[in-house]
């Protein structure tokens, strides 16, 4: 392709774009609408996530030893456990620490309670591991594995919160994936029909071009780039506008307010240049290309 | 050299529009399609532009098979044909020179060769001073001579005119005409009319082939028209 047919065709994109003013005008809205939509939805399943994560506490389970449990055991166990699949981490926590929590957790006001145990009465708590694990779907195989290591005598879990935590953060990743996906059908629609109004407005154009022999090619790459400066505007308005929203007020109530963690922007920034500048052209050259192909017929 | 051999076209399998349909028409010939409404002189038409494909048959035009011709090879048979249409169809918002130049930037015709050729054309068919107008600010006659020489302006072996008099006075359509014969007289341009304007067709006496429920029903060298 000439520099000059190149030129041809973006001086005539933009001639298209300025031609069909307001129909260009409610593209560039509709996809940065969805656009923004989109991005706001990522943003909420990024940070929702990022707090989850923060929970590790839920994802953690306690393995009381038997009371009279001597240190070789206790050596071997824990040895044990670290070799178990799905553990992250292990930390053993000795009956004196454990007393030692209990006191502090009650206060100096109950500290003469606890004092007894230090002379008059065995310590009657046991020797524990705290265990994090990864997944919570193979909690149960963790838990009957751990059941078979020497000493151990309970386990503890926060299964039912883990479990609730791990659907939310499934009902928020598949819920978000599928709107996402919605508003991706959604503007692809809207930018198909945008253009099948514009390829009506401009018909006769098209059908005297091709009785004089112009190639298909030739026909459709003006609209095509029209699709992509719409999609480019409606992008870079998006991604303003995210960016605002994002720093300006976000990140402020969350400061100010400290209710939640959030995930700065430019950590997500390259998420957003992808959702706005490659989603945003996909959506207008594919929406824009599938539409010119279905109504050029020779 | 257009060649059309057994050819026959139905829409939904169903109603024939064109049946069995044999024509030769060769290089440097003056044709007259004529033939009352519905008789399957547009579809034929639409089948020489390959608008349309055959249902059954073989179409050859200038060593094209439009019968198992390939939609992206359709604009380069285009190419050897110029057409003219009743309703002109000239961009409004360009001027005659723009409108004629098009037809070479389509192809992809150098800017210095468009520079040279649109005068001269625009010339031939008598609009060199109108070259800055707006199609809306011309008659009808002259707006179809603009579409003659874009027709032109590409140096097609082919002329095609759909019903080019149809939407102009008596006087102007002569002139067409005129024009028409001209092209094919000096230049030796294989012209096709398409029409239904008997006064028109008797005045040039050429071949005339007349067309009625979808078949040939006449083929005369020098003739009249007959429906």
């Amino acid at each position: 392709m000439s520099r000059f047919r190149l030129f041809t065709f973006i001086k005539d994109g933009f001639k298209g774009v300025f031609r069909n003013g307001l129909m260009s005008v409610a593209s560039i809205l509709v996809l940065f609408s969805s656009l923004l939509l989109i991005g706001i939805f990522t943003t909420l399943i990024k940070n929702v996530n990022f707090n989850l994560e923060k929970m590790d506490d839920f994802n953690e389970l306690v393995c009381y030893m038997e009371l009279d449990t001597d240190d070789e055991t206790l050596e071997k166990a824990e040895q044990d456990i670290w070799n178990l699949d799905n553990v992250t981490n292990v930390l053993f926590v000795s009956k004196e620490e454990a007393l030692e929590q209990e006191r502090l957790e009650y206060g100096e006001e109950y500290a003469f309670l606890f004092d007894m145990y230090n002379t008059e009465r065995a310590n009657p708590l046991p020797d524990a591991f705290r265990i994090e694990y990864e997944s919570v779907s193979k909690l149960d195989a963790l838990e009957y594995q751990l059941e078979k290591v020497q000493g151990v005598q309970h386990i503890r879990n926060s299964r039912e919160i883990a479990i609730n935590i791990e659907k939310f953060k499934n009902i928020i990743t598949i819920g978000g994936g599928w709107l996402m996906l919605l508003l991706v059908v959604v503007s692809l629609f809207v930018i198909s029909n945008t253009i099948k109004l514009t390829f009506h407005s401009r018909e006769l154009e098209i059908s005297i071009m091709r009785y004089i022999g112009a190639t298909k090619f030739y026909i459709t790459m003006p609209f095509v780039v029209e699709s992509i400066i719409i999609s480019l505007v409606a992008s870079a308005i998006g991604y303003g506008l995210q960016w605002y929203i994002y720093t300006f007020l976000v990140e402020k109530i969350a400061i100010e307010y400290n209710i939640i963690s959030i995930v700065p922007f430019s950590q997500m920034n390259n998420l957003f240049l992808i959702i706005f500048f490659g989603a945003g052209l996909f959506i207008g050259v594919f929406g824009g290309a599938i539409t010119i192909r279905k109504y050029m017929k020779v | 050299m257009i060649e059309f051999k057994n050819v026959s076209k139905t829409y939904n399998n169903r109603d024939f529009v064109l049946k069995n349909v044999d024509l030769h028409i060769d290089d440097g010939e003056f044709v007259f399609i004529v033939g009352p409404s519905g008789s399957g002189k547009t579809t034929l038409t639409k089948l020489l532009l390959r608008e349309e494909k055959v249902s059954e048959g073989r179409i050859v035009i200038n060593g094209f098979r439009l019968d198992k011709m390939r939609s992206g090879k359709v604009p380069y048979l285009r190419r050897e044909m110029g057409v003219v249409f009743q309703d002109f169809r000239l961009f409004p918002k360009k001027t005659v020179y723009e409108n004629v130049a098009f037809a070479m930037q389509v192809i992809g015709a150098p800017h210095s060769s468009i520079k040279k050729r649109v005068p001269f054309f625009l010339d031939q068919v008598g609009l060199a001073d109108k070259m800055k107008s707006f199609p809306t600010q011309l008659s009808g006659g002259e707006q179809q001579r603009v579409a003659l020489a874009r027709a032109l302006v590409n140096n097609p072996e082919i002329i095609i005119a759909d019903e080019p008099t149809g939407n102009i006075d008596p006087q102007m359509s002569i002139e067409i005409m005129e024009l028409l014969v001209k092209l094919n007289e000096k230049l030796g341009k294989t012209v096709i009319v398409v029409t239904h304007e008997q006064n028109l067709v008797d005045r040039y006496r050429k071949r005339v082939i007349t067309i009625k429920d979808g078949e040939i029903l006449n083929d005369r060298i020098g003739g009249m028209f007959d429906e």
